[in-house]
């Protein structure tokens, strides 16, 4: 796909055809059909061989976000997301859970309060029904009798089989079906969004050399880096002519 | 050689993290209704990869209706063409379905002023996922 140059080479046209619609669906789907016969491992090769790999990510990823009401084949742009995440390449603020809530307060408490209200709602309609009241049968004993007398007066000692579980019973059997599925997810193979991004946490908190190297790789031999300061779009733009 | 590749790793992370990247789902505030309505479906599907066909398929769905007749041709082989190569997919790992899942709450939350546009579509995703079909849910369970 990206390596081949013909992405780069349609992604230009598209920029200097100032975002036409068409050019750019010509050039994903033209290498779309490349793009999802690769692997990972394949795609981290491209990627740190050949520069022409980079630049055309790159250029993708500009275009995507300069005219994204252009963008007609969004389901290729995720798959490069997608491919990107899988290789820990993605900024961690985009992945992890941010701490910070999306809805204003406002709108959290009024949506708590409502889930609340609800909650109370579930509670009242679950309450086991009271009993029906049954008329006496035949075979029930007479309260005239010493049995029926003493049932009327003390209660009966036995439940009767089709008698609904207490509430105590129905607490207990909720929580033990809770741990049992709690015990079950956490047996699954681990799926968690955020997986290889734990280490790079807190972006912002920390200096990009801390983000940009793993605390494994601090004791060992010096790689170069690049510089800590964050990079603006016109200094991207001089690093992609010069790739 | 190693020491460059892992340099080159470095360097390709930091440049991919100062590209404005964490702008895709934040921008989505200023797309246009239609836009943000073929956002969320390419977004839908791509979580839903039950059936990874539909990935590449809704790009051509997209475009039908921009292509004129002549061009019919060349769809159908696009087609084909398509449905080859989705035989040899490699998709990406259930952990970045998740991470899309979790891309798919934000932008409907930070689109929350005009849900009306795509809430046909959330409701029948996660209908689907939740598998809540089953059971009928209040208006206020159901948000």
């Amino acid at each position: 796909m990206i390596c081949q140059g013909v992405l780069t080479a349609k992604v230009v046209q598209f920029i200097s055809q100032g975002g036409q619609e068409q050019a750019l669906w010509e050039a994903v789907s033209t290498d779309a059909f490349n793009l999802h016969r690769v692997n990972l491992n394949s795609v981290m090769n491209r990627l740190l061989e050949f520069s022409s790999a980079r630049s055309a990510l790159l250029l993708l990823l500009q275009s995507v976000l300069q005219s994204q009401s252009h963008i007609t084949c969004w389901s290729l742009v995720f798959f490069v997301f997608g491919v990107l995440r899988d290789l820990t390449l993605l900024p961690p603020q985009v992945v992890l859970e941010s701490e910070t809530d999306i809805l204003p307060t406002q709108i959290r408490h009024d949506f708590e309060l409502r889930l609340a209200a609800l909650d109370k709602t579930i509670i009242v309609e679950n309450k086991p029904a009271p009993p029906p009241i049954t008329m006496h049968t035949k075979s029930s004993p007479s309260l005239l009798s010493l049995q029926g007398l003493g049932e009327a007066l003390f209660g009966g000692a036995d439940q009767t089989p089709g008698e609904t579980p207490s509430a105590e019973t129905l607490e207990r059997r909720h929580i033990e079906s809770y741990m049992a599925n709690k015990v079950r997810r956490n047996n699954l193979p681990s799926a968690r969004w955020d997986i290889g991004y734990e280490t790079l946490s807190d972006a912002g908190e920390v200096s990009n050399a801390d983000i940009l190297e793993p605390a494994s790789r601090k004791s060992g031999s010096p790689v170069p880096l690049p510089p800590k300061r964050s990079m603006s779009q016109v200094e991207l733009r001089c690093f992609l002519s010069l790739l | 050689m190693v020491v460059l590749l892992v340099s080159l790793f470095y360097l390709l992370r930091r440049i991919l993290w100062t590209s404005g990247i964490h702008q895709v789902v934040s921008d989505t505030r200023f797309m246009s209704e239609s836009a943000l309505y073929r956002f969320v479906v390419a977004l839908v599907n791509a979580t839903e990869r039950d059936c990874p066909q539909r990935l590449p398929l809704i790009c051509v769905m997209d475009t039908l209706s921009d292509k004129n007749v002549a061009n019919k041709v060349q769809i159908s082989e696009l087609f084909s063409a398509i449905a080859i190569s989705v035989a040899s997919t490699d998709a990406i790992t259930c952990s970045s379905v998740a991470w899309l899942e979790m891309l798919l709450v934000e932008v409907s939350l930070r689109n929350r002023d005009r849900f009306g546009a795509i809430w046909s579509l959330l409701i029948n995703h996660y209908s689907q996922t939740l598998n809540a079909g089953v059971i009928s849910l209040t208006y206020i369970a159901e948000r």
